[in-house]
């Protein structure tokens, strides 16, 4: 046997297994898993919108208004101008004796200008003396009077308190006696006994009554004529008959008798009916006559207490009339102040004139300058007004700043300035401006002068005037970045919680107010605008607008 | 039979194209810019125009920006949506515990006017919420949850639409099985958790699913009951429609189409198990 050719086995790779495939997830399942997965998402999308939302909601910090005042610091640029010229006066009509000087005569302080007449400066004291003696005397005449007169009216008011006083005494005393008898009055008439019985049936009863007794006293009357009657034809009878007449008269008497007694008894009682009757209707007619007779008392006694009191209001209305007559304040009467105002002017007039004679009538020029005009004339008294003029130092003048014409209503005399020269000068303080008026150049600026003082600064030099106002001390005032302006009208923003689907929201709400005042930085708005502790919107890092939803910072 | 067939195909699937029309329509609504909304609702919308309104299922200039604003610039939107979750998650639990133990009585168990009492639950099935509103108002406020979530979640965790649901699943359980659970000394409730819940849970998980549907779309009671903003659930999104809201009002609309999508398809072989439980006779 041969070799059997050698096989050659490849090793095979070993199949894969198959691998057990997963069963598809029903749709149920699968619902399942697509709702979680949407739940997760939900959240998801809840926290980013949560977030971006934050992000638009502007963050605001409240602010809350404050006491204060409103400073204004206003600011103009103006220059050194050279003062006017300044007007010498002095006493009118004194006659010049002497003038030292000329249009353009420089002086200095103090050099003498012109000298007037000793003589006539004493005449002109001596009257002007005796005025202001006279004008003494006359207000101490007219002190005198007025004292006298305040004495006479205090005197007029005190006598009429005192009428009042008695009128209100005497009218008391006469209403409460008027009031005591109508009491008295009042009293016996409650106590007086009201009359029993009514009229109508006391009456009724008594003609009752009295018909009764007709009806008895009638059939009594009857009785007996028919007694009468009967006895006579008895009488007759019996003598027809041949028999005793007295004793058929006496049998019909006797028949007749019980009958008889019997009407006389039933009369009897009538007559005492009646006669009770009577008696009641007398004693209801006695007591209805007492009664209106108490009645009578008692309205007299009731209309003399009325005119007691009426007596008494007219007198003590007449006695307050008086009162107020006597007290009432007197017309204003000036003539005593005017009369002192003339005094003073008289006494300052002779204080010039002494003046002027202790110089010698030697009028001096009050500062240095030029002589730029004169009005007097050697022998011609002095003019009413400026005698000379004289102008001042080139070194001396006013200075002129131009300010805006909005600001007029916050610039006036009097309020405190500071001339500011540079970074390198110190600045000029303690200034008071001058004037204020509208600029004859531009009248929408204002010219405001302050006067510098003497050296300070040379005529020309430019500088800037700073004012500063304080206003009156506000007690609401809030800062201008707060404040909005809506076609003129001014408002704050404020907050206010408003219900949505998120809850409880802040939201930027409009709050009108009105502004008194206002500067650059504050302003001032009526103090009821804003509730106690109510903030409002002052700072945000991004627009605020009515209606939007804001975010208080974290104090 | 064939032309028939087609004919029917053809009858079925022109309503199933209706019944869908609307949610295409949304799904437009979501897709379609401001401009073109406008346009298209004006003359609904707008008081001083006149006209029919107009559609389109493909816009002519498609844009996102409703979906990007509604999910990532309205925080409101979620804040309702999770009320919602909670009411929908609040009811259901509410009806498992107390509509399924309810359902197990009236199928198991005889005792004197169960017909009467559950009759009674028929009727106020029956019964729209506008009949049992004010009654229901009046007992909520007096035991203070009106303007609470309780006001809308307890009255429909007792509600009985669901024990009905689930006693006809109840019912067909044999009574065999309970027999014996019985003969294995179970007492009551191990036959209920451990035999009546199991063989039931096609008709519980049925009834869950209805009653999401349900509760997910409440509108009246929270309307009524919720008077806090903060409270109201999504169907309250956007009461009110008007131009400005109507591209965020459809992309909400999308937003709460889909939970309840996918939890009736997650429940819908239950639900097809239920129509038919319910149409066999006894």
């Amino acid at each position: 046997m041969g070799k059997q050719p050698m096989r050659h086995y490849r090793a095979r790779r070993p199949e894969p297994k198959p691998v057990p495939q997963q069963p598809k997830a029903s749709l149920s399942v699968r619902a399942v898993r697509y709702l979680a997965g949407f739940l997760i998402l939900m959240v998801l999308f809840t926290l980013l919108s949560r977030a971006a939302d934050s992000l638009t909601i502007p963050k605001v910090a409240l602010a809350y208004p404050s006491k204060g005042t409103i400073d204004r610091k206003m600011t103009g640029f103006g220059k050194v101008e050279e003062l006017s010229a300044q007007a010498v006066v002095t006493e009118p009509g004194l006659r010049v004796a002497g003038v030292a000087v000329k249009p353009g005569s420089v002086v200095e302080e103090g050099a003498p200008l012109f000298t007037l007449d000793g003589a006539d400066i004493e005449e002109k004291l001596d009257a002007a003396r005796e005025a202001l003696r006279l004008q003494d005397m006359d207000l101490a005449d007219r002190a005198s009077r007025d004292s006298l007169t305040v004495q006479e009216r205090e005197k007029a008011i005190e006598r009429a308190n005192e009428d009042y006083a008695a009128a209100k005494a005497s009218g008391d005393r006469e209403v409460e006696r008027a009031a005591k008898a109508l009491e008295e009055a009042k009293a016996k008439r409650a106590a007086a006994a009201a009359p029993k019985g009514e009229l109508s049936a006391l009456e009724t009863a008594c003609t009752q009554a009295g018909e009764a007794l007709r009806l008895k006293e009638d059939e009594l009357s009857r009785l007996q004529n028919e007694v009468e009657e009967r006895s006579a034809q008895a009488r007759r009878d019996a003598e027809a008959a041949g028999e005793d007449p007295d004793q058929w008269e006496s049998a019909v008497r006797e028949e007749y008798r019980p009958m008889l007694e019997q009407a006389a008894q039933e009369a009897e009682t009538a007559q005492q009916k009646k006669t009770a009757a009577d008696a009641a209707l007398a004693a209801y007619t006695e007591a209805a006559a007492q009664i209106k007779l108490l009645d009578d008392e008692v309205e007299a006694a009731r209309q003399s207490y009325e005119r007691a009191v009426e007596t008494r209001d007219n007198a003590l209305r007449s006695a307050g009339r008086q009162v107020e007559d006597a007290g009432r304040p007197q017309a204003q009467d000036s003539s005593g102040e005017r009369a002192l105002m003339d005094r003073e002017r008289q006494a300052r007039q002779v204080e010039r004139l002494e003046a002027l004679l202790e110089s010698g009538g030697v009028v001096r020029a009050p500062c240095s300058g030029t002589v730029t005009g004169v009005s007097v004339t050697v022998g011609v008294p002095t003019p009413d007004g400026t005698a000379l003029l004289l102008a001042g130092e080139a070194n001396g003048g006013i200075f002129t700043a131009q300010f805006s014409g909005e600001l007029e209503k916050y610039l006036s005399p009097g309020d405190e300035a500071v001339i500011r020269l540079g970074s390198s000068q110190m600045p000029i303080e303690g200034l008071k401006l001058e004037t204020v008026s509208v600029s004859a150049v531009d009248p929408s600026m204002l010219d405001v002068t302050v006067r510098p003082p003497e050296g300070a600064l040379a005529v020309g030099t430019a500088a800037e005037l700073e004012v500063r106002r304080k206003s009156r001390e506000y007690p609401c005032l809030v800062p201008l970045s707060a404040l909005h302006e809506d076609n003129g009208a001014y408002f704050l923003l404020v907050t206010r919680e408003k219900m949505s689907v998120l809850g409880t929201e802040l939201t930027a709400a409009r709050l009108d107010v009105t502004v008194l005042e206002k500067n650059e930085t504050m302003a001032a708005i009526d103090a009821g605008a804003l509730n106690s502790g109510q903030g409002f919107l002052a700072a945000s890092g991004k627009a605020v607008n009515v209606g939007d939803r804001v975010r208080l910072e974290a104090p | 039979m064939k032309p028939v067939r087609v004919l029917t195909m053809s009858i079925l699937t022109g309503l199933a194209v209706l019944m869908c029309a609307p949610v295409a329509f949304l799904f437009a609504g979501v897709i379609m810019d401001s401009g073109e909304l406008r346009v298209r609702l004006g003359p609904v919308l707008l008081e001083n125009q006149k006209g029919f309104a107009s559609w389109s299922l493909l816009p002519q200039s498609p844009s996102l920006s409703h979906l990007v604003e509604l999910l990532l610039d309205s925080p409101e939107f979620f804040h309702m949506f999770w009320n919602s979750v909670a009411v929908v998650a609040g009811i259901l639990l509410g009806q498992l515990l107390v509509g399924a133990a309810a359902a197990w009585g009236f199928a198991r168990y005889r005792f004197p006017f169960r017909g009467a009492l559950f009759t009674l639950y028929l009727i106020l099935m029956l019964m729209p919420f506008q009949v049992t509103m004010l009654s229901s108002y009046l007992a909520l406020d007096r035991m203070g949850l009106i303007d609470t979530l309780w006001a809308v979640i307890l009255p429909g965790a007792f509600s009985t639409f669901p024990v009905f649901i689930m006693y006809r699943f109840f019912r067909a359980i044999p009574e065999a099985i309970i027999e014996s659970a019985r003969l294995d000394a179970r007492n009551a409730f191990q036959i209920f958790w451990y035999i009546g819940i199991p063989l039931g849970s096609a008709g519980i998980v049925s009834a869950m699913v209805l009653g999401f549907l349900e509760s997910w779309n409440l509108i009246e009671q929270p309307m009524a009951f919720l008077k806090d903003k903060s409270l109201w659930p999504l169907s309250l999104y956007l009461p009110s429609i008007g131009l400005g809201n109507a591209g965020p009002a459809f992309a909400g609309a999308l937003l709460a189409l889909v939970p309840a999508l996918l939890v009736f398809l997650s429940g819908r072989d239950y639900l097809e198990q239920g129509i038919v439980a319910s149409a066999v006779k006894e």
